[in-house]
């Protein structure tokens, strides 16, 4: 318990320390990258790797949120009811997909957003007026609540940390409630759930609206630090990427979310001098922990304590 | 308790069921035996509402239930143990038995059916904090018996408990399913193919042949019968 104690203690000391080292520039702009990505996955999580749906739709929600708060906060919203707006519109949008396709089982999820992710790639292109076009949105406003403006990439750093562990945090609350315990339920047998009573549908177009909102916190959060976006930062690409990140992690694990999407999105950073041979070893790495690993990351980890421990 | 009238199910063009009749009453152990392919699995799943019959009704406790979903099902007391035992392996054999309260009232008092469980199958208790896809092919079959429990049935549907599972772990069960019966009372229906295990605890049996009973009666009668012991008793 005290060993425990201390370890957590010591990686809040780190992670507090981490902007004084980096100082302000690109590469806390890449990490705070990285922890909007993690929230991102973590609502994946929800109803892929919890509830076994197939979701492609999830860097479209993301996109939903962050073009709902940048188009707001320009227009003059506060910046708090920009936040609720971009996790309102990411709800709506998972219940128009979700309740119609999730009556049916298997693959209908994943075809029908994967067809939503490029219609929201082609709006915010094509509709102009309002979102920029392929230019996208300059100059969003940042944070700004209770008085306080998140100005700097070090201070936002700090806001994303705490929205993370925030989001950890109702991850971790949620799998431990019998709402958790019927998305896994769902995920391992659909048949076996409903005949133990679960509404598999409800669980299905829930989780799927869980992780949405996730999504759409997350796109806020993204606009009003970065201040800039395009259509770029949430094509299929970047859904199907979103889905790496949760499977080199570890579908289904919460602490294997957020691994696999900060090692996925700082890794290119420090592999940068390979060039686009960056690509060959990241499908290598991909094809490795897919043979090796299947559960991801957080199921290998604990394997290898094991094996060691076992050696000693 | 259930009754059932003249129940046709069919795939498509091929009827599983050619209209049967059947009844449980409160307290029995009702058994039905059959071949690979008669339509047991179909009638179960057809009773618990996994499929739509084409004629016939089905009443439970006087009520016409062929409308009513599945998940609602288990919230009016009619508790199926699927094929195949069906356990959640990514859950913990404790998150497994909850999972099979999910019909129950919010915040309902879960202690004395776990209880009666963990008393039933001990090895439950023991391995409670595992996960579910550690457990061995008998110790499954009793987590989904308890699961099946937790929703507190007044039916209790198992279909094929013996399916897969070594000849002494077999007796246990059925000697487990037994016991409940005795103790609470608790009405069974009981689909097997192991049929001379099933005739054994059952006060009543049904002999189903590609969807039509062509037998029924006091499971002890019917175990004499020269036809059943030919045709499933070996002998």
């Amino acid at each position: 318990m005290k060993t425990k104690a201390l370890i957590l203690g010591l990686c809040a000391c780190g992670i507090a320390i981490i902007p004084s080292l980096l100082g302000e520039g690109y590469l806390i702009q890449v990490l705070n990258l990285a922890i909007l990505n993690a929230i991102v996955v973590l609502g994946l999580n929800f109803v892929t790797g919890f509830t076994g749906q197939i979701n492609f739709g999830q860097a479209a929600f993301f996109g939903l949120g962050a073009y709902a708060t940048g188009i707001a906060t320009l227009a003059g919203a506060p910046w708090l009811a920009a936040l609720f707006l971009s996790g309102l519109v990411a709800a709506i949008a998972s219940l128009a997909l979700g309740v119609p396709t999730l009556r049916l089982r298997s693959y209908y999820l994943a075809m029908t957003t994967i067809g939503f992710g490029e219609i929201v790639r082609l709006v915010l292109i094509h509709w102009e007026e309002v979102t920029g076009g392929t230019s996208g949105l300059r100059a969003i406003p940042p944070i700004s609540a209770f008085g306080f403006r998140v100005e700097s990439q070090m201070a936002s750093y700090y806001v994303l940390v705490f929205a993370l562990a925030l989001a950890i945090l109702f991850a971790l609350r949620i799998r431990n409630s019998s709402f958790g315990r019927a998305m896994i339920a769902t995920r391992d047998s659909e048949v076996a759930a409903e005949l133990s009573g679960v509404n598999t549908i409800r669980v299905k177009v829930l989780a799927l609206m869980i992780g949405a909102i996730y999504a759409g916190l997350a796109g806020c959060f993204f606009a009003s630090t970065i201040h800039y976006i395009s259509p770029d930062s949430f094509t299929n690409r970047q859904a199907v990427l979103l889905l790496t990140m949760l499977i080199i992690g570890g579908t289904g694990s919460i602490w294997g979310a957020v691994a696999g999407a900060i090692g996925l999105t700082m890794l290119p950073e420090a592999f940068r001098f390979l060039d686009q041979w960056y690509l060959v070893l990241y499908g290598s790495a991909v094809i490795a922990v897919i043979s090796f690993a299947p559960g991801g990351l957080a199921s290998a980890i604990p394997n290898v304590v094991t094996r060691l421990k076992a050696a000693r | 308790m259930l009754e059932i009238e003249n129940l046709v199910v069919s795939y498509g063009h091929i009827e599983a069921l050619k209209g049967i009749s059947l009844r449980v009453e409160a307290g029995e152990i009702v058994s039905i035996v059959g071949a690979n392919g008669a339509g047991k699995t179909t009638l179960l799943s057809a009773i618990s509402g996994l499929l739509r019959p084409r004629e016939g009704d089905i009443r439970w406790l006087g009520q016409s239930i062929t409308r009513v979903a599945v998940e609602a099902l288990v919230g009016q007391g009619i508790s199926h143990c699927p094929e195949g035992r069906r356990i959640f392996p990514g859950l913990t054999v404790m998150e497994n038995l909850l999972t099979g309260a999910s019909a129950r009232p919010r915040g309902a008092d879960l202690k004395a059916d776990l209880d009666l469980i963990f008393e039933l199958f001990p090895r439950l208790a023991e391995r409670r904090t595992q996960g579910g896809w550690s457990m061995s092919g008998g110790e499954q079959q009793m987590l989904a018996i308890g699961r099946a429990l937790m929703s507190k049935p007044k039916l209790l549907m198992l279909d094929e408990p013996s399916l897969g599972l070594a000849p002494i772990i077999v007796e246990q069960v059925f000697d487990r399913v037994q016991e409940l019966n005795r103790k609470t009372g608790l009405s069974i229906l009981l689909v097997e193919q192991n049929a001379a295990m099933a005739l054994e605890i059952s006060a009543r049996a049904y002999v189903l042949e590609t969807g039509r009973v062509t037998l029924s009666g006091d499971a002890a009668v019917l175990a004499d019968d020269p036809r059943i012991q030919e045709a499933y008793l070996g002998g």
